[in-house]
């Protein structure tokens, strides 16, 4: 009995050590910090056209109105003290390079401390207008502040295990908020997003003419959120769960106002590819679009 | 102010009795690292519903010198991110009638010379029903429904102020 008890810990204990300290983690965290890197750089180049507006003091959130309409105890930014409008460019300036070195593969680790580093101090530096991608972020530069630029180290084992159980947490807890929602039980709530100007990208006015899809869609989505955490480790499940998750933050970006959001969980499957699966994308990609 | 969603141990441990110190370590880790997050994508509906800030920026004898809305759209596509902003922020500024005092009160004091005062209204438009849409009684958008309400009158500071 104690013989099997033991055996059964060691098991265990063997399968948490392969886990998270053996995992295959060099091609896919590489593919994934040079992805992050590129889409990271693109969307906040945007942000250089309203640096002044949201992040200056003579913007629309100067730090004293930022602290008396939200509680910013405990939330640390450079930008509090460094607030010239020479150090805001010359900090977007650095955050920028920061990303573009993740996506060149250049001195990444220190790159990656750098764009957390600047990247924290600029989203607590306006909290109000930080949403999903600017937060999302956050967590996965954080790993990166881990990985190896090979990316062959026990650190990159754990950074690729952290950002996949990031992943899960997202789609977990997003489900199942969305499940104390009617509007998913009713299953009207992809109407709800597609019939709101400020959100979507077009008059959707169309599609009330199938309810019937709307419905399917939005169960489908919420059923796929809740059960993507459990359903994407089993290894016949995971291709068809993350190809659906690539259907659906394409229909999410194509149709409403969110590209880059759903750019950045398309690129997050990419930590759940294994090295083999990625040369044969990288393969076919190279042939596609590069072939003499 | 417990962090939400992103870690779920804290809540837990207070739990057990004894590691209230346990919660502010990870409360202070949290929110230092920016990592106080719900993820609450589009939960737990969808319908918020679209909101504007209509504001009318007067001179010292109350004539109109300047008005606008806020989020104005700077881009349609590309650089939809301008707009994300915008539209978080006027949420936001939504939520209390005094957040949209606060902010957006002394950035227009500042950027709209020679304003002595500033009329701010919340504008909402509540999503159509999929059954008006079908009975072609209304289109997405259409901005039929339209809830208006004055949120604040107020004298830009640093200025004199007098009797409404």
């Amino acid at each position: 009995m104690l013989q099997v008890g033991r055996k059964t810990l060691r098991t265990i204990w063997a399968t948490w050590e392969q886990f998270w300290f053996e995992a295959d983690a060099a091609v896919p965290i590489r593919a994934f910090r040079r992805s992050l890197g590129a889409l990271l750089f693109v969307f906040y180049s945007i942000r250089t056209l309203d640096l002044g507006l949201f992040y200056s003091e003579t913007g629309v959130m100067p730090v004293e109105v930022l602290r008396s309409v939200i509680d910013m105890d405990g939330r640390f930014s450079i930008l509090f003290w460094l607030n010239s409008s020479a150090s805001l460019w010359v900090l977007h300036a650095v955050f920028l390079l920061s990303l573009l070195a993740l996506a060149l593969g250049v001195r990444t680790r220190f790159a990656a401390w750098i764009a957390f580093f600047l990247h924290v101090s600029f989203m607590n530096r306006n909290l109000v207008i930080s949403y999903g991608i600017d937060q999302i972020s956050t967590f996965f530069l954080f790993a990166l502040c881990f990985s190896t630029p090979k990316g062959s180290s026990v650190f990159d084992s754990v950074a690729l295990r952290l950002i996949q159980i990031q992943v899960c947490i997202i789609y977990a807890y997003s489900g199942v908020e969305k499940m104390r929602g009617p509007s998913w039980w009713e299953g009207d709530a992809v109407w709800l997003a597609l019939a709101n100007p400020q959100v979507a990208r077009a008059d959707f006015s169309g599609l009330a003419q199938y309810p019937v899809l709307i419905a399917l869609l939005t169960w489908s989505s919420v059923l796929w959120e809740v059960y993507f955490p459990a359903l994407v480790w089993f290894k016949r499940l995971r291709l068809p769960v993350l190809a659906f998750g690539v259907m659906m933050h394409l229909g999410i970006g194509l149709t409403l106002r969110i590209p880059f959001f759903a750019l950045l969980m398309i690129v997050s499957y990419l930590a759940f590819l294994s090295t083999r699966e990625l040369r044969t994308a990288n393969n076919a990609l190279r042939q596609r679009f590069f072939r003499k | 102010m417990r962090p939400k969603g992103a870690l779920v141990g804290s809540g837990m441990a207070s739990g057990l009795g004894g590691a209230g110190w346990w919660d502010q370590f990870i409360e202070r880790y949290t929110r230092a690292l920016g990592m106080t997050v719900a993820w609450s994508f589009f939960a737990p509906d969808p319908g918020t519903p679209k909101v504007e800030l209509l504001w009318e920026a007067l001179d010292s004898e109350g004539k109109a010198l300047a008005e606008g809305v806020w989020p104005e759209d700077p881009e349609k596509f590309f650089f939809q991110d301008q707009n994300n902003k915008r539209s978080q922020l006027a949420r936001f500024m939504s939520q209390a009638d005094t957040q949209g005092e606060g902010i957006l009160l002394p950035y227009l004091c500042r950027s709209q010379a020679g304003a002595h005062s500033v009329n701010l209204s919340r504008a909402m438009e509540p999503v159509p029903s999929m059954v008006d849409v079908q009975a072609g009684r209304r289109r997405a958008g259409d901005g039929v429904v339209r809830h208006k309400a004055l949120i604040s009158h107020s004298f830009c500071p640093e200025k004199p102020t007098g009797a409404l």
